[in-house]
């Protein structure tokens, strides 16, 4: 009896697939088996619970058309803010360095331009210490005077007026 | 006047949906929605849900229009997208814990005492018996896995053919025959402890 137990037949097939003949073959061994009746009532149920649960339909919303629309443009959309943000990562370091570059430079230049300009020595040197150029008259090579000499005859007033006078 | 889109066959339809034209594929959606809520509808219950997985079908196919050759038909094409979608978010989604299983509702503990009973499967089809039929149903459904699940309402409910099946799911059909193979030993199982609490408890 056991070997014709009819659970794997029962597991092999779905119960809606079997002929009437081996309907018939189950219901005879069920009859003298508590066992394989209680699968088969089991089987039963779920063919039944099963085929309820396939009547539910649910069906499409008169705007569905529309919603799906809509969604597919959503999509859109965030694809392509999608492949922005993936292009500005990629970006980024490069867009970075450039952007300090341009600020390196600029600094650069600004404090370039704010420092004094640079005069010779020499200019730079004539109230500081003596100079050590002489001026000489063309007229009298022989009476030669030193650079502060020459600033005080140049820029003496009382000189200048008497000078003035003098003429 | 008649819409020339409405007259369109389906390579037509997804050749010109293929080059966005969105009409094109608004009609696509048209056609083939009620097929797709019915595939949906096999994996979810409640109505939002049901319809959320249908949009996410729809936009899946728009993504990979391009993929559709048309040597098949768009029929089918769109079924293997629908179950493949839907079964991943089902496999995405939280299963129930088995424990849910032992605390049953009276509505539903009366249909399976009707069933112990011999009640005829007509009577057990009445309209009043339905709802509770379907609410225990995926309460046992619940319990097993999606692939289970997706097996059973495909090859018992639906009675589709294991060749279909395999086509739908992309699944050999080797493995199909195996899944059904274990998915009707599990739930005949779950419902086997169902039946058998009942049996000893019919008052509760």
């Amino acid at each position: 009896m056991k070997e014709n137990h009819i659970v794997n037949l029962l597991e092999r097939r779905s119960l809606g697939s079997l002929s009437v003949a081996e309907l018939e073959m189950v219901k005879a061994h069920t009859a003298a088996c508590p066992e394989c009746l209680l699968a088969y009532q089991a089987a039963q149920a779920s063919l039944l619970l099963l085929q309820e649960r396939a009547s539910v339909i649910v069906e499409p919303p008169p705007f569905f058309q529309t919603k799906v629309l809509a969604a597919i443009r959503e999509q859109k959309l965030s694809s392509k803010r999608l492949r922005f943000s993936r292009v500005w990562q990629t970006a980024r370091p490069l867009v970075a360095s450039m952007g300090a570059l341009v600020v390196l430079l600029l600094a650069l230049t600004f404090f370039n331009n704010s420092e004094p300009p640079t005069e010779p020595s020499n200019v730079a040197s004539v109230n500081d210490s003596a100079p050590e150029w002489v001026i000489v008259d063309s007229d009298d090579a022989g009476d030669e005077m030193t650079y502060s000499q020459a600033l005080t005859v140049l820029y003496d007033p009382t000189m200048e007026a008497g000078d003035a006078d003098g003429k | 006047m008649t819409d020339p889109l409405e007259q369109a066959s389906d390579l037509e339809l997804a050749k010109l949906a293929q080059e966005t034209d969105e009409t094109a594929f608004a009609e696509i959606v048209r056609r083939y929605s009620p097929r797709v809520f019915q595939i949906a509808s096999r994996f979810f219950r409640d109505r939002t849900q049901v319809e959320d997985a249908s949009q996410e079908i729809f936009l899946r196919a728009y993504t990979h229009l391009a993929d559709y050759e048309g040597r098949g038909s768009l029929e089918g094409w769109l079924t293997r997208i629908a179950t493949t979608t839907c079964l991943n978010l089902l496999r995405n989604s939280q299963r129930r814990p088995e424990s849910d299983l032992a605390e049953m509702p009276e509505a539903e503990a009366e249909w399976l005492d009707h069933h112990l009973a011999g009640v005829s499967a007509e009577r057990h089809r009445a309209a009043e018996k339905s709802r509770e039929a379907a609410d225990l149903a995926d309460r046992v459904l619940g319990t097993l896995s999606p692939d289970d699940r997706l097996v059973l309402m495909l090859v018992d409910a639906d009675e589709m053919s294991i060749k279909d099946v395999a086509g739908a799911t992309g699944w050999s059909e080797s493995k199909v025959k195996v899944q059904a193979f274990r998915a009707r030993r599990r739930m005949r199982e779950a419902v086997e402890k169902l039946l058998t609490v009942r049996t000893r408890n019919p008052s509760k």
